[in-house]
């Protein structure tokens, strides 16, 4: 039973395929061994994985991965372990906010249909103002927030529903 | 001398003005909010203050219990850093009036400066170009025909603004009614003040800034220019000094106009005469920062002078303590502000946690910074966390030096531009030093993090489900019988 990891877009599957007497994890198709691994959860790590020594710094929140590895950042979401809940992909069709802010305008009404990357709504977080679009093609089931309406982060901004029955 | 100085400001700078204020043996009086209650400024200062808001940025704000925080601890000064009541007029005038010392330019100059519009006219009184603009002063339809007359492209701006907020750029005649229209709402909401005017738009402008210090009786002396072209969103991200690749003239002729402005307003205290620079030579005034900027860091390094320090001086009474002709511009500084933002998504503002902060190190590396490990980064208040300044002999060295301190400073917790940053010191047009406002539209593209490789991406992977708690323990903890069945613990 493999780990899932997400990278951007693609999910990568990792399984263990021996432990001793030393760790073999399979990538992909390609096999890598690793041979010493210091790596706390948060923290300075060393490891060692196909002979090569790779050192860095690691920090984990409760979501993601932040990695500090040759002068270069990479934040992933965390691993996911066999068994636990696959993403279902109907985070695509809300359109949520990150983080607390207000909306300015909405461009958007319930019942429209829309095209993918259409902009919905302008929101103010931070002192800046983001366009929002739409995550995909669809029709707008409702638009939970007014202009000048204040939201939470993690707040779900605008709900879409497929087009069609069966298309997608 | 003051003898103790309220900081009414928070983050990096606060912390920049305290190490200043050590420096010279004055006491410190931090104010903050309960959300920065454990924040490095707090800790820094000799005495700290809590202030209350209905939001964190409002505590900041309120001026009554600013004025009681300096009477409860003995303060005479207050600094105002950058942001919050540093360009407001009134609070000066509040705090003077209570016998407390405001450590920047008189009301008057902070008033005639606020406003974009009587600033351009004062300055050109005084014979400092500006660009060819009009105002509304009748309808609608009058301000429409009159902007037409600058010509396309032409830029909307709100009369109150700053930061790019209410600005509209309108290359045709069919766009201008409701450029204003749009520009004139937003000004609305963020300055309370819904006047707009047109200007002519400068085409690849450089933005171009003059460091001065003026001791509020007409004797001013400028602390050489900045270059701040590299902007996204209106905001600086990028600032050094000199301006690469500007003839030495040029440079005279900027920097004598901003000397004559600010002597013309009797300006007092630290101020920055910001002018638009075009590929053609013609440069403009912009506006007048009555305050200190986030990038003063680079005059500091290439003239040897400490600003907040000179700003404490003139403040006590003590006049500019130096010449015109003792102020040379050595060497090369450079700075970059690291944001908590996403920049590979249009420079979305993010939030988390400070989980790991390593600082680069060396002797002509300068961090001003303001977080620490285990400090929430929440929307409450700027992107900017801290800025990196680097010096060398040459602008090749400077820019070789924060390549460096780019690659080794480690900000884990939180999104940040720190490798994007990285990468616009690698850029051979950005090394080139043929820099615009635009750059970083320009080069976007190339400016995009770089694909993984198939070996990056294999430590990624194995950096993170090494570190996993439950990879770990079936990876290393389970008997192998038990292991060999596979995922046992579900």
């Amino acid at each position: 039973m493999p780990y899932k990891i997400n990278i951007d877009d693609r999910t990568i599957e990792a399984d263990i395929v021996k432990r001793k007497p030393l760790l073999r994890v399979l990538i992909g198709e390609r096999q890598h061994t690793v041979t010493e691994a210091r790596c706390p959860g948060s923290g300075d790590f060393e490891i060692t994985i196909d002979g090569k020594i790779y050192s860095g710094w690691r920090y984990a929140s409760s979501e993601d991965v932040y990695m500090r590895i040759n002068g270069r950042t990479f934040i992933i979401s965390a691993p996911r372990g066999p068994g636990e809940l696959a993403d279902d992909g109907s985070a695509k069709n809300e359109v949520r906010a990150d983080m607390p802010g207000t909306v300015v305008s909405v461009e958007c009404k319930d019942g429209d249909e829309v095209k993918s990357g259409q902009q919905l709504m302008t929101i103010e977080s931070m002192k800046l103002q983001v366009g929002l679009v739409a995550p995909r093609d669809g029709v707008i089931e409702k638009v939970h927030f007014a202009a000048n309406t204040p939201f939470d982060g993690g707040a779900t901004l605008i709900s879409l529903v497929p087009l069609e029955d069966g298309e997608e | 001398m003051l003898k103790k100085v309220l900081i009414a400001n928070r983050g990096e700078i606060a912390c920049r003005v305290i190490k200043t204020l050590k420096d010279m043996g004055i006491g410190s009086v931090a104010v903050f909010h309960h959300e920065d209650r454990a924040a490095p400024h707090v800790q820094l200062a000799d005495e700290s203050v809590q202030l209350t808001g209905d939001v964190p940025t409002a505590a900041y704000l309120d001026q009554a219990q600013i004025i009681a925080a300096c009477k409860s601890t003995g303060a005479d000064g207050i600094h105002p850093g950058y942001g919050f009541l540093s360009e407001n007029a009134g609070f000066a005038e509040a705090i003077t009036k209570e016998g407390i010392a405001f450590i920047g330019p008189d009301p008057d100059a902070m008033r005639l400066m606020g406003d974009k519009i009587e600033s351009r006219e004062f300055a050109a009184k005084n014979g400092v170009p500006i660009a060819p603009s009009a105002r509304q002063t009748g309808s609608l339809e009058e301000f429409i025909k009159e902007a037409e007359k600058i010509g396309f492209p032409l830029l909307i701006k709100a009369s109150a603004g700053g930061g790019g907020k209410g600005m509209k750029i309108v290359r045709q005649k069919g766009e201008l009614e409701e450029s204003i229209r749009v520009a004139s709402s937003e000004a609305q909401r963020y300055f309370s003040d819904g006047r707009v005017y047109a200007e002519k738009l400068v085409e690849l402008p450089r933005h171009i800034e003059v460091q001065v210090l003026g001791d509020g009786k007409g004797n001013v002396v400028h602390l050489f220019e900045r270059e701040c072209s590299i902007q996204r969103r209106y905001q600086k991200v990028v600032e050094e000094s000199p301006a690469p690749n500007m003839p030495r003239d040029l440079r005279d002729r900027i920097c004598a106009a901003a000397v004559k402005l600010a002597s013309a307003a009797k300006y007092k205290n630290a101020g920055t005469v910001e002018f638009i620079l075009g590929a053609d030579g013609e440069f403009y005034f912009l506006e007048m920062n009555t305050r200190l900027q986030v990038e003063h860091p680079v005059t500091e390094l290439v003239v040897g002078l400490d600003l907040v320090a000179e700003q404490l001086k003139i403040a006590s009474g003590q006049g500019l303590s130096m010449k015109q002709s003792d102020v040379k511009q050595t060497g090369h500084a450079i700075e970059v502000r690291i944001c908590a933002e996403r920049p590979e998504k249009d420079y979305q503002p993010a939030t988390g946690r400070v989980g790991v902060l390593q600082l680069p190190m060396g002797h002509d590396v300068r961090w001003d910074g303001g977080i620490k490990e285990g400090q929430a980064i929440t929307p409450a208040f700027d992107s900017m966390l801290a800025k990196l300044i680097c010096y060398g002999e040459t602008r090749a060295d400077a820019v070789a030096k924060m390549e460096v301190a780019l690659h080794d400073l480690v900000l884990l917790g939180v999104p940040t531009n720190i490798d994007f940053l990285g990468r616009i010191m690698r850029h051979d047009v950005f090394k080139g030093g043929k820099l615009h406002t635009g750059f970083l539209t320009d080069h976007a593209e190339s400016l995009m993090p770089p694909e993984l490789t198939a070996e990056e991406e294999t430590a990624v992977i194995l950096t993170a489900l090494l570190g996993d708690a439950d990879f770990r323990i079936s990876a290393f903890e389970v008997p192998e019988p038990y292991a060999s069945i596979g995922a046992w613990h579900n």
